[in-house]
């Protein structure tokens, strides 16, 4: 049997390969993997998982926008707890990204949550200047808030 | 320092797998099933062992080193590698070989024998008909020694299969090292059943051991003498 020793090497030439090569191919298919699999854990509501993914996918690319948006999205949807760590995964994917659409609607909602109106307008006022479809639905939240604060006189 | 770091990941694995590896192999060999028949009966042992080993393997298989290797490790399922198109093709057809080759060797080692049931069949109908024919079944691997169609190609054509479906599954961090520990494995537990077959055959395994590669054809061979 030892003549079959090399049989061995099968599913450690792959492990090698895999790596040894962090920033080429396969890593960059790793971080897009582990993103992908974030989005459908989120897709189907286990935001749990989905973090856990965007973790992964931002081990292998920290500054990978998308997942750190996501992310934010992901844990803000866990508990109130994380707002906060929400709040700073948006600021870091806007400084990696400035224009970030997804993550100017989510930080700017987020700044409704947190009753910090005029700065939740000033990501309304940049979405609205590069034409984002987001725009309408941070102003969605805008109105609403603004509405129930008429109310309270 | 990647080795460390999967060896403490995956640690519980290794070590079910090791666990079953052995209790697999020793609960298959004669001095095993010798000291049932003294402990038990030699009726229990030649009609019902055989599906409760295959069974207990299915079960150990599933509910324990299945739960430990994937289901410890979900996020772990992700492909490592981006095979080349022409390169995945070749790998999808090795694989669905590795299925077929799995089929016509589990149908020619005689399925029914080889799960078991037929030892268990005759073991009821001697219970509840004790008149029933005492002749013993032709089994494989035990009584019978299978030499032609696919087990005249390659001595562990089951083994190869399983290897062979593995090693052109996805590549995730899972199924690679599931791969190492199933092929580790294979070649010890293949060394053992071959030492096994020597003593039960002699020397007509032997010869067929000659002939016949483990798992891969040998090119040049010649015809095996039944």
């Amino acid at each position: 049997m030892t003549k079959y020793l090399p049989l061995l090497l099968v599913p450690v030439i792959p492990l090698l390969i895999a790596a040894s090569t962090p920033s080429v191919s396969t890593s960059s298919a790793k971080h897009e993997k582990f993103y992908n699999q974030g989005v459908e854990a989120q897709k189907q509501g286990d935001y749990q998982r989905a973090v856990k993914l965007y973790e992964r996918a931002l081990k292998a690319k920290p500054d990978f926008a998308d997942a750190l948006n996501n992310l934010g999205y992901s844990l803000r949807n866990i508990a109130k707890q994380y707002m906060e760590q929400s709040m700073q995964s948006y600021s870091k994917a806007l400084q990696i990204e400035k224009d970030h659409q997804q993550a100017l609607e989510y930080q700017g909602e987020l700044y409704v949550w947190h009753g910090q109106l005029l700065k939740a307008n000033e990501n309304y006022k940049q979405l609205k200047r590069m034409n984002s479809p987001e725009a309408a639905e941070l102003k969605a939240h805008l109105d609403r808030v603004v509405a129930e604060a008429k109310q309270l006189r | 320092m990647q080795v460390l770091a999967i060896l403490s990941d995956y640690w519980a694995s290794f070590c079910a797998f090791a666990l079953f590896g052995v209790l697999h192999s020793v609960c298959a060999q004669e001095p095993f099933k010798d000291t049932l028949a003294r402990w038990i009966s030699q009726f229990f042992v030649d009609h019902y062992w055989r599906s409760i080993y295959n069974a207990l393997s299915f079960a150990g298989l599933y509910y324990w080193i299945a739960v430990l290797h994937w289901g410890q490790h979900p996020d772990d399922n992700v492909w490592l590698i981006d095979y080349p198109q022409p390169l995945w093709r070749a790998l999808v057809i090795l694989h669905l070989f590795s299925i077929a080759l799995a089929y016509v060797s589990f149908i020619q080692s005689d399925y029914l024998e080889f799960l078991g049931f037929k030892q268990l069949w005759q073991g009821i109908r001697r219970l509840s008909r004790p008149k029933t024919s005492t002749e013993g079944l032709d089994l494989f691997g035990t009584q019978r020694l299978e030499i032609k169609g696919i087990y005249g190609w390659v001595r562990h054509p089951m083994l190869l299969a399983g290897f062979l479906f593995l090693a052109t599954s996805g590549p995730s961090q899972n199924n690679l090292i599931f791969l190492f520990m199933y092929t580790t494995y294979m070649l010890i537990g293949a060394y053992y059943e071959e030492r096994r077959l020597i003593r039960i055959f002699g020397e007509q395994y032997v010869e067929y051991r000659r002939q016949v590669g483990a798992f891969f054809p040998r090119l040049r061979r010649t015809p095996v003498n039944a």
